[in-house]
């Protein structure tokens, strides 16, 4: 059963087609990964989605209901939470604050202020950031940052998250304490994830399913394996290096 | 022993406030009730700017409205000075809420830039409308005991600040504050920004409404240049700027500091007086971003806070 389908999403900037009749389906509990070349649409699709821009044309269902053109606040409350490429801390708040500020939204809305709370620490100990609780953002690393971002995502207790390139800029030991942590949340939370990444090794570990966007269009759509050995995917995105690293 | 010691002084220093008007005489009285009413406006101020982020620079266009709607009540119909409050209040609140659905959708500069016009167009209108006077202004009836206004300035301040802090610990508050920080995440997190801010808005413009009728019978006149002075937004910004933006107690502490300071170098140094709020708002930008609230906060202040300052807050 799918928990949100697109169906030939378009969205053109004034003559600039930036997706073009995408269609994509994202199964309850699945993890969905998102690749294609910088300018391919990856993020407009997400913004797209998430109430950020509206489609040009095209229809998006979440649970069957037709979300397209919703504004953003009306789509997190629904249960569809996402975070940023470029992560939005609040900076002048604390680790626990940002995050307690989440758990008063999204799906929370109704729910008394006094219940929050707990909420928001289990989302803080769910990405490690405990012990960093009174720290103001200004002071994390990246990694740090990207995990608040996180955090910040499911304690607006989300039952779909879309994660925007969460790894860019981590080291190695940091992608996969990452990885880990977004497979965890998914089986603690019962999350359905979309996530969009250029580090192959995380799309090939975590995802159940693969889409490529190339120019706006969907090129591909499959089982990992199936797709880093598609000729559109790698002539593409992946490049015959990817291919000739493969087979060595 | 601590909070003893705590509860005592607060205690002390709610029963001077209350009382100083009996025994200090009309100088200090008026002092104060200036020093009050800059204490609203400061906070209304801090609501919509310090708290949303949303920088109004045309905060008085609410003052002025609150003191025409008192005097054309007062005058016209002879409404009781309270009531009168009330309609001035009320006012305020839907003008905030009319003006901010169109301007609230603006991004920070763009937003101070309007409420700039704003307040001087809502000048040029009253100048040219009949029923307000136009520029001869409105002249109210005189009230009985000055100490009145005292106590009821008073009073919207105890209240303003008492009902902020409830606001800041629900959904709006921490919304304001989320929409202050980063309105795109804001947003995500499911927070209808363009309400909250309207919202917050709308609370600024009510007090600073009921600031301006106060105003205007304490000073039985009222015309254009005076009640739609910008100046009197710049000042509202310094005083929070100075005390702390953001902050619940900052404004107030910024209007009594800045009210004496700037009354003291008026009579003393009458030249040096002009300079003051000009080198007031650089010396602050530069070492007290963050207001005086902040220096009190820190354990332990030194000159390195304020070069940290410096440091942290340059582009």
């Amino acid at each position: 059963m799918n928990i949100i389908k697109g169906e030939k999403i378009t969205k053109s900037f004034s003559g600039l087609v930036a997706l073009k009749n995408v269609d994509f389906e994202l199964n309850k509990g699945e993890i969905l990964g998102l690749i294609g070349p910088n300018g391919s649409g990856k993020t407009t699709l997400i913004n797209v989605i998430t109430g950020f821009y509206k489609p040009t044309s095209g229809k998006i269902l979440y649970k069957n209901h037709d979300i397209s053109g919703l504004s953003p606040h009306k789509i997190s409350r629904l249960g569809i939470a996402r975070t940023f490429q470029i992560v939005k801390p609040f900076m002048e708040l604390t680790v626990l604050e940002n995050v307690a500020t989440a758990a008063l939204f999204g799906k929370n809305i109704h729910i008394p202020k006094s219940k929050t709370r707990e909420n928001a620490k289990s989302a803080v100990e769910a990405v490690g950031l405990y012990d960093k609780s009174s720290y103001k953002p200004g002071s994390l690393s990246i990694a740090e940052l990207k995990k608040l971002e996180i955090a910040k995502a499911i304690a607006l207790s989300p039952e779909l998250l879309f994660l925007d390139e969460s790894m860019a800029g981590l080291n190695l030991k940091e992608t996969q304490t990452t990885m880990d942590l977004i497979l965890k949340v998914r089986e603690q939370r019962d999350l359905s994830i979309f996530f969009v990444e250029h580090v192959m090794k995380v799309v090939m570990g975590i995802s159940d399913r693969v889409i490529v966007l190339h120019h706006g269009e969907k090129i591909a759509d499959g089982k990992p394996n199936d797709i880093v050995n598609d000729e559109n995917v790698i002539k593409a995105y992946l490049g015959k290096r990817y291919k000739r690293q493969k087979n060595a | 022993m601590n909070k003893i010691l705590k509860y005592a002084f607060l205690a002390v220093t709610a029963a001077l406030v209350a009382t100083v008007p009996l025994y200090s005489g009309a100088f200090i009285t008026r002092f104060l009730i200036g020093v009050i009413l800059y204490a609203i406006m400061a906070e209304g101020w801090n609501v919509i700017a310090g708290y949303t982020g949303y920088p109004s620079f045309g905060n008085v266009v609410f003052f002025g409205l609150g003191a025409y709607i008192t005097a054309l009540c007062m005058i016209n119909f002879h409404t009781p000075f309270i009531l009168s409050l009330v309609f001035s209040s009320i006012a305020g609140a839907l003008f905030a809420i009319i003006i901010g659905i169109p301007i609230l959708r603006l991004k920070g500069h763009y937003f101070a830039i309007v409420t700039l016009g704003i307040g001087e167009t809502m000048m040029a209108i009253t100048f040219n409308v009949p029923f307000t006077g136009t520029g001869a202004g409105l002249s109210l009836p005189l009230a009985i005991n000055p100490n009145l206004f005292y106590y009821i300035s008073l009073i919207v301040l105890v209240i303003f600040i008492v009902f902020l802090k409830f606001i800041l610990s629900g959904r709006l508050g921490y919304g304001m504050i989320a929409v202050r920080e980063d309105e795109d995440a804001a947003k995500m997190m499911g927070i209808d920004t363009v309400a909250v801010k309207i919202k917050a808005f709308a609370i600024s413009g009510f007090f600073t409404a009921i600031a301006g009728g106060i105003y205007a019978y304490w000073s039985t006149f009222i015309d254009p240049p005076t009640v739609y002075d910008p100046v009197i937004s710049i000042k509202m910004i310094i005083m929070t700027v100075f005390g702390g933006a953001g902050t619940l107690l900052g404004p107030v502490a910024g209007a009594f500091i800045i009210m004496f300071l700037s009354d003291f170098l008026s009579t003393h140094f009458t030249i040096l007086h002009t300079f003051f709020f000009g080198g007031l708002i650089v010396m602050t930008a530069i070492f007290l971003p963050k207001g005086l609230m902040d220096v009190l906060s820190q354990k332990g202040i030194g000159w390195k806070y304020f070069i940290e300052n410096i440091r942290k807050h340059r582009v």
